[in-house]
């Protein structure tokens, strides 16, 4: 049929054979043609997302620890399929995919080591740097890949902003680190860790102070900066927004300073962090409350914080509750008065 | 679940110590059941039905749990977002009770 309409040179035939061409393509698509690299890495996703129902599924419906152990051992969804991508063409893009989504969901996985030697090799230099610095896997790990890479992204990237977020990151990290290790009385660990956090803190400050991806970091409501890093950057904040996000952030830094000051009994110093935090929520309030954050705007934050200071810091009298229990039996908190209460705020779930 | 704070109820039991909950879960009924199954016997606050419910939005709860200690005289002592360790917790709470059987043998 097809070559009778060829032969005859008709433009119905000319017709027919486009309408049908694309039936031949896809039938031979279906047949043998294989799926580019990038359609492979779409169906390792997919195969992940299932994998991942499964096991959380099977984890809500187990018993013992016993059980559960076996889950996550057998039914922890997999790496290897997407490091074995990367290895079939290292520079190719959808290689890139696949070691992002190995070292942003598997940080710990045993592919992570071999993925992050790769990135590091083929990819350092990517754009997308800077984003995976900033997955929680990366930012709140401790592990040797992810510092690896922190590392050689901020020496060989090529953009300010990767390699500032990447100081940034490894600055909070270092600084975690030499916290656990003072509390595991390595005091020499502790000290050497806190030495490198704030030099690279400096960095921050003094290399990437104008940048505006690490401006848009540090000077966010849950920054993780220290205050000195913090003033320092709030000065030069290229806008308003920056700026009241940056002041709430010292704040809130001051805030948990005057508590950690409260429980080591120091009454004197918490009182005048306390002071000193009041005093910037309250300008906050006044300056940038219209700003907008995540959950509604600086104003709505901030009175929620004044209201922890006057109301919820150690030290306060706790504010009454007036509520009923399980079965619906009016109760009271200060019923309990004369008790040490311990007040657990919990769910089952 | 819940162990730590079944032998802390136990242990303190007859000393100036309670343990109070504000629960966030959404069935009622299905609570009950569980509080009976885990010999859950301390008593807690019905917040409402969510983690949004009026008492944690009150007490500017940011994450679940958290814990507040409080003493005989309804001071704030402690606060922890997340459990900092049951040998901390212990520590914290056992000195306040020193304190609150000090105070009422004065």
């Amino acid at each position: 049929m097809l070559e009778e309409s060829l032969m005859r040179g008709t433009l119905t035939g000319a017709l027919a054979l486009l309408v049908l061409w694309p039936a031949i393509r896809a039938g031979d698509d279906q047949k043998d043609k294989p799926s580019t690299l990038a359609e492979q890495y779409e169906a390792l996703v997919k195969e992940y997302q299932q994998a991942q129902q499964d096991y959380m599924k099977e984890m809500r419906a187990a018993k013992t620890a016993e059980e559960r152990q076996k889950i996550v051992q057998d039914k922890f969804p997999k790496f290897v399929g997407f490091l074995e991508l990367a290895k079939k063409a290292p520079k190719d893009p959808a290689a890139l995919d696949a070691l992002i989504w190995i070292v942003q969901m598997g940080p710990t996985s045993k592919e992570a080591g071999e993925a992050t030697d790769i990135l590091i090799k083929d990819h350092i230099q990517s754009p997308r740097m800077a984003q995976v610095c900033l997955s929680p896997g990366i930012r709140y790990g401790r592990t040797p890949p992810s510092e690896k890479l922190l590392r050689a992204v901020l020496e060989n990237n090529p953009d300010a902003g990767a390699k500032g977020i990447a100081c940034y990151v490894l600055a909070f990290r270092q600084e975690s680190q030499a916290q656990l290790a003072v509390s595991q009385k390595q005091t020499e660990k502790a000290a050497e860790l806190h030495k490198e956090a704030v030099q690279l803190y400096g960095r921050v400050a003094k290399e990437f102070a104008a940048v505006k991806a690490v401006q848009t970091q540090v000077l966010s409501p849950n920054s993780m900066a220290p205050i000195k890093v913090l003033r320092m950057m709030v000065e030069s904040a290229p806008n308003r927004e920056l700026k009241g996000q940056g002041y709430y952030a010292i704040a809130l830094r001051l805030k948990q300073d005057a508590e950690n000051a409260s429980e080591k009994d120091n009454a004197e110093e918490a009182a005048k962090l306390t002071k000193e935090a009041e005093d910037t929520f309250e300008r906050v309030s006044k300056e940038f409350a219209d700003v907008k954050v995540d959950r509604g705007n600086l104003g709505d934050l901030t009175k929620r914080q004044l209201f922890e200071i006057r109301h919820l810091s150690i030290g306060r009298e706790a504010p009454e509750v007036d509520g009923e229990d399980i079965d619906g039996k009016k109760f009271k908190l200060s019923d309990y008065r004369g008790k040490v209460l311990l007040l657990d705020f919990w769910g089952n779930w | 679940m819940y162990p730590h704070e079944r032998s802390l109820v136990k242990k303190l039991e007859s000393k100036p110590f309670a343990l109070l909950g504000i629960n966030s879960d959404t069935d009622r009924d299905a609570l009950k059941d569980v509080l009976k199954k885990e010999e859950i016997t301390w008593r807690s606050f019905w917040n409402g039905g969510s983690t949004g419910g009026p008492i944690s939005t009150e007490w500017n709860v940011q994450g679940w749990p958290t814990l507040y200690v409080i003493d005989h005289k309804g001071v704030i002592r402690h606060k922890h977002l997340g459990s900092p360790g049951d040998k901390i917790l212990d520590e914290e709470i056992e000195k306040l009770v020193a304190e609150a059987e000090k105070s009422a043998q004065k």
